[in-house]
């Protein structure tokens, strides 16, 4: 059956006015075979890697996003976690390590490099402690290489050992760029139950279990929601949910299709498609401006957790429909300096860290780029980053924290951070401490619904 | 680079003001493009927003997509209309189960 006019238009007003995209194309990369003894030659193997493998990549999506009509914002690589890929390493070795793979990044044209990355939810390996060491350096002194670190799962519990040490290398990070705002935890993701194909910065690893090469396609798409909902403006909550599904399934599907292409051109496997309403800070392409579209006067006040859990629910629904291969984070992101909607309530005091809490229990991730004084101790930091892994652990799902204490700054404030990261509102922590709770140490067992075997 | 394998099914879509001559230059751009015509549908609105649709299979012996992209961004800046052209697949993947 022919197109009808309706459809041809209905695809390019998403294109042109509602921000339609393909947010992110992300070649999962295997490193596993570039281990060796000497960490100079893992080094240059690393980086020989990434250049050969992803040196078309950016010149792909290019052609792509042309044919297609279809903007490919970014083309990233997301690499094997590195922590235990040297023997022996030290701490220089691993900021050896982050060089080169920051210069192989540049060379190919890719703006964000995930996977310096340690998975420690049951307990660290010596690598890995020294790896946690260079974190700080590493992450103040190379541009594009992201980490994550895994510190809980569902099926281990918290390891409050490294949660603890999270808070302090935060804490490190910032202070090593004081002069950038803290800028060196915007590429810090804690996490707990990482995934292993999640195509989205910072927190983008390529895990074990995965093939040589992959790629996963990351969608979004907040701005073609908020438009289709304009359409049902006094609809009830079930004529909400149907449309907000409807606008997933459209999404997806042009990500899927340009994802099997993208793959086929490279000659790698297609992985998965991310569908995850991430904002932006371009006005019209924000998530908490859907939230507050369904009848929120601010995002951030009673009732954002239930319109957050039924948008979140609805683009799952739409974007299963769509493709065989769901998978990444899926869902609805809340960056609060990469949303300006939020950004504003984060400002006006209508949104807080409490009630951001509560939201990512009910969405795809967690605090993700929230802002908060640059006198916030570690213990607090790492306190909330318990608090997020428990409700991971807890809901089986993943959480994570990227929060920048921001030197010299307190709560009013902003923190700017350029570019892609934007610019957030300092939110208050509170004042009383969790240090003992942090100083006990240990690991809190799996829970019961770990246990399913 | 790779591109687009040849045989593609195109989309191309015009809005613009209405004058005298865009179906017959746009019709231009990709007979010489070897792009064969194989629906097109146009009209007025509104007295003089001009919308048209064309949809075309790029012939094998044809020209690059990114050939007949250039030529028809050259066309859109010369008659100060929007001209697009897309791989047909992308509508039928959003707008199809």
């Amino acid at each position: 059956m022919s197109l009808t006019l309706h459809e041809i238009f209905e695809t390019l007003h998403m294109v042109r006015d509602a921000h339609l995209d393909i947010r992110t194309v992300t070649l999962g990369l295997n490193l596993q075979d570039c281990a060796g003894p000497d960490p100079a030659r893992v080094a240059d193997r690393v980086a020989t890697r990434i250049r050969e493998r992803a040196a078309r990549l950016k010149a792909e999506s290019r052609a792509l996003s042309r044919e297609y009509g279809v903007p490919i914002v970014n083309a990233r690589v997301a690499v094997t976690p590195v922590a235990n890929l040297m023997q022996e390493p030290s701490e220089a070795d691993f900021l050896n390590l982050a060089r080169a793979m920051d210069a192989a990044a540049r060379e190919v044209g890719v703006d964000f490099l995930g996977g310096f990355s340690a998975l420690v939810e049951k307990g660290t390996t010596r690598a890995e402690e020294t790896y946690l060491a260079a974190l700080p350096t590493v992450l103040a002194e190379t541009e594009r290489v992201c980490a994550s670190v895994n510190v809980a799962s569902t099926h281990a519990g918290i390891h409050m050992g490294a949660v603890a040490r999270m808070g302090r290398v935060i804490v490190d990070a910032a202070r090593r760029t004081a002069d950038r705002d803290g800028l060196a935890c915007a590429k810090l993701v804690t996490f707990a139950n990482a995934v292993n194909d999640n195509p989205f910065m910072a927190g983008a690893f390529h895990g074990f279990g995965e093939p040589e090469c992959t790629v996963n396609v990351g969608i979004s798409g907040p701005g073609v929601v908020a438009r289709a909902l304009d359409r049902v403006p006094d609809g009830d909550l079930g004529v909400v949910a149907e449309t907000i599904k409807r606008a997933a399934f459209q999404i997806t599907r042009a990500g899927e299709l340009v994802g099997r292409e993208l793959s086929r051109r490279l000659g790698v496997e297609f992985g998965v498609l991310d569908l995850s309403l991430a904002p932006t800070n371009t006005v019209g392409d924000s998530v908490g401006e859907i939230l507050e579209k369904i009848g929120l006067e601010r995002v951030g006040g009673h009732g954002t957790t239930a319109a957050l859990a039924m948008l979140n629910d609805a683009v799952k629904k739409g974007g299963a429909f769509a493709s065989s291969y769901v998978g990444g984070l899926s869902g609805a992101f809340i960056p609060v300096s990469e949303d300006t909607v939020m950004c504003r309530a984060a400002e006006e005091g209508a949104l807080t860290l409490d009630k951001l809490e509560a939201m990512t229990s009910v969405c795809s991730v967690g605090l993700d780029m929230v802002a908060v004084p640059g006198d916030t101790p570690a213990e607090t930091l790492s306190a909330i980053i318990a608090d997020e892994a428990a409700i991971g652990m807890i809901n089986n799902k993943t959480t994570a924290v990227r929060i920048i204490p921001v030197p010299g700054k307190g709560v009013g404030e902003m923190a700017r951070f350029g570019g892609l990261l934007g610019e957030a509102p300092i939110i208050a922590v509170h004042a009383s401490s969790a240090a003992k709770l942090i100083r006990r140490g240990g690991r809190i067992p799996a829970p019961l619904n770990g246990l399913k075997n | 680079m790779s591109g687009a394998e040849t045989g593609a099914r195109i989309v191309v879509t015009v809005q613009g003001v209405d004058q005298v001559g865009i179906v017959a230059r746009v019709t231009a751009v990709l007979a010489e493009c070897r792009a064969n015509l194989t629906d097109i549908s146009q009209s007025v609105l509104g007295g003089d927003l001009f919308v048209m649709v064309a949809v075309a299979d790029l012939q094998p012996d044809g020209a690059s997509f990114e050939y007949l992209s250039d030529q028809l961004a050259a066309l859109s800046e010369a008659l100060g209309v929007e001209i697009r052209v897309q791989r047909e697949d992308i509508f039928r993947a959003m707008h199809r189960v």
